[in-house]
């Protein structure tokens, strides 16, 4: 859940990268950390395991700069993607503003994608989320790689919502803060003017 | 729906001061999804902060979660969760502001007497329950004050204007 605070003018809210097991959520944020300025963010924390698979979360706090007056404060946080971290994954939702879904292109991932966002859809709405209110983007990951699902055949099996969607290659950063800047968007405009 | 927890939270605790063993050390209040609503220490990064109370609200969550496969008791248990040595670590409760959950923790160095320290943190989670039971509802004039939406129409230059404070 957002936090709108007008005496210091200030929102935060969060941001949850979500998606199958290397689909590439983490590159996403690493992507972010690597890219803006040090004063501007705060330390990236990542609690993996040896081999580098996040085990409960990723964690990139992040200040942009003011919207109408009003500093904007983005808390970045990745679900781990392996199919057996359900848990932790329904912890991770809780109070989430906006959904980053990292879909793998690859034709061999797209049952994992699939299974992905069913959990995704059953996590929100056990926690009471209508699907519909939540803002969603898309992000159709690994555009780079050989033997990728066409764009219409990932919009026909995951964007069923027909939310905003964007080809990516997180490992070379493209894609990252096009799709970043679409969810920073539309979690803005799903403010609620009330004071939390 | 309390106006500005933050403010009331710093009134609060500029009228009743920390003990002193707290106050020597790092105390902070944060919601569920890890928002912090209060600190007692300014950091050279504000943005730290943030970090500290997304992992206070994931180690709660993940020790509550796993508290679940304990045998359920007749009595409602109070949870603690301490991750400490005898003179550092970090101590977590969880309290209730406005009837909803929300997490007081410590982290805490070069203590003497973490024992007393536990203590002064219970006693604080206590004051807090009573202090931060409920909050007055809003009147209807003050529901109608603010929009329904805090923006509308963003558009595209507004957020690469956004953006671009960071560097993109």
């Amino acid at each position: 859940m957002s936090f709108v605070n007008y005496h210091t003018k200030e929102v935060n809210c969060k941001i949850v990268y979500y998606g199958p097991g290397l689909g590439g959520k983490t590159t996403n944020i690493q992507e972010v950390y690597r890219r803006t300025s040090g004063e501007t963010r705060g330390k990236m924390v990542t609690l993996d395991t040896e081999n580098e698979r996040t085990l409960f979360f990723d964690f990139l706090p992040l200040d942009l700069g003011e919207i109408r007056g009003f500093k904007t404060r983005f808390h970045l946080y990745t679900v781990p993607g392996q199919v057996f971290y359900e848990a932790s994954r329904k912890l991770i939702l809780r109070g989430v503003d906006g959904i980053i879904f990292v879909a793998d292109s690859q034709v061999e991932r797209m049952e994992g994608n699939i299974e992905s966002l069913n959990g995704m859809v059953k996590n929100l709405t056990e926690q009471g989320y209508e699907i519909d209110r939540v803002p969603i983007v898309m992000q159709w990951n690994k555009r780079d790689l050989p033997n990728v699902s066409s764009q219409a055949d990932l919009q026909r099996q995951l964007n069923k919502w027909d939310v905003p969607s964007f080809d990516a290659a997180a490992v070379n950063g493209e894609g990252v803060f096009e799709t970043l800047k679409m969810m920073s968007k539309l979690v803005l405009m799903n403010l609620k003017g009330g004071l939390n | 729906m309390r106006d500005n927890l933050i403010t009331d939270l710093k009134k609060y605790f500029n009228k009743n001061k920390l003990h002193k063993t707290l106050a020597a050390n790092q105390v902070f209040i944060c919601r569920g999804d890890g928002q912090v609503v209060y600190k007692n220490q300014s950091y050279e990064n504000e943005l730290d902060s943030l970090s500290i109370g997304a992992l206070i609200g994931g180690v709660w969550q993940a020790s509550s979660a796993l508290s679940a496969f304990l045998p359920e008791t007749p009595t409602g248990d109070n949870f603690r969760l301490s991750f400490d040595t005898s003179s550092r670590g970090i101590y977590i409760l969880s309290c209730k502001i406005d009837g909803k959950e929300y997490y007081l923790g410590c982290i805490f160095t070069d203590t003497v007497n973490p024992g007393q320290l536990k203590l002064s943190m219970r006693e604080l989670k206590k004051y807090i329950n009573n202090e931060f039971k409920n909050s007055k509802p809003k009147t209807k004039k003050e529901n109608n004050k603010k929009p329904d939406f805090l923006f509308s129409n963003i558009s595209d230059k507004e957020v690469d204007d956004m953006f671009s404070s960071v560097g993109v």
